[in-house]
Order: C-alpha cells, then sequence, then structure tokens
C-alpha cells in the first residue's frame, strides 16, 4: 500500500457563515456551512477543521445548534476550535460527534484547560493550535485571540510546551501566509516539527497539491491543511468547493509508496 | 420517478466541481438557479434506506454510553445507514437492545473503570453469552481482549487477544499513534460483516496500541504500520474494529449498515 497523508480542509465560520480571511482580516462570504461540510463529505476527504474566528473575540462559547447540524453531516474526523474556555464545552463537543478539539487562545491563558482534556479524553483529542505572525523586524511572534494579542515566547517553544501538556497534535498556522496562496512557511513549519514528536498539521498559504507535496515531503508536516484551496476555483477566485483527485496527489508525488 | 428525484440526481452529472450556495440566511433557504445548490435538497440515495431484515423489523442496536465513547457520530452514522440505533446508559436499556455497539476513546484502563462503574458490564456479559450480536470501536475493541500493556485492568476477554504498544524503532517516520487513513486487507472476506467490502478499503485509525490475536482465526482485518497489525476481530457474536467506522464515510458505512442487517 502507500503512504496516505492527510488533507484537511479548514473552514472558518463567523456568525454562522462561512467565509474565509485574508492574514486572518477581512472575511469574505462562501455560503452556508452545512451545505460546505454535506459537499465536503461527500467528496470523501481526511478530515475537516472547523473554526469559529469570531467566538474567543466576542468572548461567546461554540455555537452548539450550528456544530451539532454540522456534525450530523460530517462523517469524517472533525476538529472544532473557536471560544472553547472549559472541559464541559469540551465534553459537549465530543457527545454531539466531533473527534478532536481545537485550543489556542484557552491554551495560552489556561494550560490547566488542556492538559486536563488531554488526561479526559487522551491526547489524540486535542489540538494545539499556533497561530505565527511575523513582527516589523521579521521575528516569528505567537498570536492568540485570532491573531489580535501577541503572546511570549517563539513557536518552537510554544510547540515544546503544547507537546509536554499533553497535545496529541499541532495546528501550525501562519498568519501572514492566510489567504495568500503564496506557498506555505516552509522554514517556520520545519523548525517546528524537528523540535516536537507529535504530529504538525501546517496551515496557511497552500496554492494547489504541489504546495501540500512540497510542506509533507520537505517541510515533515505530517497533514497538510488549507483553506483558500478548496473553496476557490481559478485565476478569479470563483468560489467553488473542489477536492483534489486522487489521481493527482499520486502523480504530483503526495501520496507515495510506503 | 417523480420530478423531485429527477432534480435531484441533477448533482451527479455535475460532479467534477460543487458550487456553495451563495444566498444569505435563512440557511436553508431555496436558492439561484445552479443545479449544484440542489445539494440543499435530500437526495434519493442519502434518504435513510428502508429497514432490510430477516424478520421484517430492524434490530435495535444500543451503542453504550458510558462516558468516555464518541456516542454522537456512531449515532449519527447509524442513522445514516438507516439502523434503529438507542444511546443506552443503564443495564435495562442495554438488555432491551438486540444487537450492541462498545465504543470507547481514550486509555485502556479508564475505559474498563468507567464500564464497571456504569452498572452495564453484567449486563453485557450476559448479551454475550446469549450470543447477540457485539461490536468494539476503537478502545471498545481493545477492551474486547484479555489485556493491554497500557493498562493493569483485566479486558472483558470475549476474544483472546492483548493489545500491544507499537515499538517502531526501525521506522523513524512513522509516529505513535497511528493516525490518519489506512488499507486493510480481509483474511476472512466471508464474514457477514464483510458482505460487499472490496479489499483495500481505506478506514481512518487513531491509537498506540495494536490488538495481537492468539488464535489466527480471530483475525479479520489486517493492516501495515511498521509492521502487520490486526485491524478488526472476530470471534462467534462478538467483533470488533481498531478504526472508526463511524467517521470513515461511505466505506465504514457499508460496515455498520452490514451489522445492523446481516449479522
Amino acid at each position: 500500500m502507500f503512504h496516505r497523508p492527510r488533507l484537511i480542509p479548514c473552514l472558518l465560520i463567523s456568525d454562522g457563515n462561512l467565509v474565509k480571511t485574508r492574514k486572518f482580516k477581512d472575511p469574505v462570504y462562501l455560503g452556508d456551512p452545512i451545505n460546505a461540510v454535506k459537499i465536503f463529505s461527500e467528496k470523501c476527504v481526511d478530515e475537516l477543521c472547523i473554526q469559529d474566528i469570531e467566538a474567543s473575540r466576542k468572548g461567546a462559547g461554540p455555537d452548539f445548534d450550528l456544530l451539532s447540524e454540522i456534525a450530523t453531516e460530517a462523517f469524517m474526523p472533525l476538529s472544532y476550535g473557536g471560544g472553547i474556555t472549559t472541559i464541559e464545552q469540551i465534553r459537549r463537543l465530543f457527545h454531539i460527534g466531533f473527534e478532536k478539539v481545537i485550543l489556542n487562545t484557552a491554551w495560552q491563558e489556561h494550560p490547566d484547560l488542556l492538559r486536563e482534556a488531554a488526561e479526559c479524553f487522551g491526547s489524540q483529542s486535542v489540538v494545539a493550535s499556533i497561530d505565527v505572525k511575523q513582527d516589523v523586524l521579521r521575528r516569528n511572534r505567537c498570536m492568540t485571540c485570532d491573531g489580535t494579542r501577541p503572546v511570549e515566547g517563539t513557536p518552537v517553544e510554544m510547540a515544546r510546551r503544547a507537546q509536554d501538556a499533553g497535545a496529541g497534535e499541532i495546528l501550525l498556522n501562519s498568519i501572514d501566509r492566510d489567504g495568500a496562496m503564496q506557498g506555505y512557511d516552509l522554514k517556520l513549519i520545519k523548525g517546528v516539527t524537528d523540535a516536537v514528536t507529535v504530529p504538525v498539521i501546517a496551515c496557511g498559504g497552500a496554492s494547489g497539491v504541489q504546495d501540500m507535496e512540497t510542506v509533507l515531503h520537505q517541510a515533515g508536516a505530517h497533514a497538510a491543511a488549507a483553506g483558500s484551496m478548496f473553496v476557490f476555483y481559478g485565476p478569479r477566485k470563483a468560489v467553488l468547493i473542489h477536492v483534489p483527485e486522487e489521481k493527482e496527489l499520486f502523480e504530483l508525488g503526495v501520496y507515495r509508496d510506503a | 420517478m417523480d420530478t423531485t428525484k429527477v432534480f435531484a440526481l441533477l448533482p451527479y452529472f455535475f460532479d467534477s466541481a460543487h458550487a456553495i450556495r451563495a444566498g444569505g440566511k435563512p440557511r436553508r433557504a431555496t436558492c439561484a438557479a445552479k443545479p449544484a445548490c440542489l445539494h440543499n435538497w435530500e437526495f434519493p440515495s442519502r434518504k435513510a434506506a428502508k429497514p432490510i431484515s430477516r424478520k421484517g423489523a430492524l434490530d435495535l442496536i444500543g451503542i453504550l454510553d458510558y462516558g468516555i465513547g464518541n456516542v454522537g457520530s456512531i449515532h449519527n452514522m447509524l442513522k445514516k445507514a438507516g439502523a434503529a440505533s438507542l444511546i443506552v446508559h443503564t443495564a435495562e436499556e442495554l438488555t432491551s437492545c438486540q444487537k450492541l455497539i462498545l465504543p470507547g476513546v481514550g486509555a485502556f484502563d479508564e475505559g474498563m473503570v468507567r464500564l464497571d462503574a456504569s452498572g452495564m458490564r453484567a449486563a453485557l456479559d450476559t448479551a454475550v453469552a446469549q450470543g447477540k450480536p457485539v461490536l468494539g470501536i476503537c478502545l471498545g475493541m481493545q477492551m474486547l481482549g484479555l489485556s493491554s500493556e497500557e493498562g493493569k485492568s483485566e479486558g472483558l476477554g470475549y476474544i483472546r487477544f492483548r493489545n500491544l504498544r507499537f515499538q517502531l524503532e526501525d521506522h523513524p517516520e512513522l509516529k505513535v499513534p497511528h493516525m490518519g487513513w489506512d488499507f486493510v486487507t480481509l483474511p476472512d472476506a466471508a464474514d457477514p460483516l464483510m458482505r460487499g467490502v472490496a479489499e483495500a478499503q481505506r478506514y481512518y485509525f487513531v491509537h498506540s496500541y495494536y490488538a495481537q490475536c492468539e488464535n489466527d482465526a480471530d483475525a479479520l482485518m489486517i493492516c501495515d504500520y511498521g509492521r502487520p497489525f490486526v485491524a478488526a476481530v472476530r470471534h462467534g457474536n462478538v467483533r470488533g474494529t481498531q478504526f472508526h467506522p463511524e467517521k470513515s464515510h461511505r466505506f465504514g458505512m457499508a460496515l455498520l449498515k452490514n451489522f445492523a442487517e446481516v449479522c
């Protein structure tokens, strides 16, 4: 058989709508999240990552009504991030059919939440998200609260801390590359994948299958996530959900013989 | 075929790519004229299949909720597969079901302790002894065995296998847990659970321990991760899958449908 790395569409939700951002700003309205999830499920994607970009900033918890509707349409592994602050919310997410929670702001502000979640539900269900933005001196800084609040520590230190606290995966997101469709930040990703043993999901910047091949096989990412690549089509960026064909993934070397 | 069905089939002819509905709220409102928008509709194939059963009525499947399983996803998938299921919390509810699914996510000892504390353990033993079909999933499968290197608790012991931790020093490129989609081979394709299942189907795995059967005949599916391991077990009326059929698209749905209809 062949090795089949996970390719993960990342869907952003704002006020119950599906949106796509650039550099974590300027959300563009795309459509109905439930409909999109149905299409992705129909197309048998490996995994789906749902993030609510408003929840943390507004201090609101997860929108459970919307999320349970999503969960009934998704027959692949599902992760959710956004506005999670308590272990009860995590329990409820798993109960409605999510497998993984993504903690970012909550984990930085209350490291115990991550540890407690990993103990209760197992490491494999807790994803620590690290959003990275370059400052004016081109140093990588970690951000929380949807990229609005800087925190201390380099991405590598942060990733090690997350691993020690019990995170089963790390979602590494480059804010500067978000929506740019100009390739992943390979240096950043390689630095983190070399420093930790848990799987790293690379996110931010993918324009196509070729970028995924590079990040998976050169930068050592365990899985490749992307937003724009799955929802925009063609040079004019028409809103259209599309998923690469398996044949293409073989031809471009994303899937390789084990 | 009535008009609705004809329209609902249209998206299959536009299958290369799908547009997302570009309308506003409310979410389920009708939309502009693109055929792919019919994704808002119920496809004929998506409608819950009519129950098929030897006795006319579909067996009720009980999903054991003892606090650490992903009961929601299993319930959703069974519904999609057209099976009748009930999330059970007590021995009485469990006894009222004709088939049982034992889910489980997390650590082995935690799972056994919680199952004992739920008060359903004895009823589960009885159901297995009565010959009711039982399906363990992920940790639920591991618990069907004798023991695990992950903990000190004894397993349920319905099938003679032990759970060992992956030792992959020879394969530095492989991480533990084994997480992601993988392919299986079927040593015993004659089992009812395998009805219509082709070789080399992919399923979603997340685990750090794997089953090693004392008796090769108990291995129902084999997967390979640095070494061959048992991806599904079967002994009599008790079966288990290491992977998550409820999270494995139509490939997993086929198995759960078989469990509901012919096991």
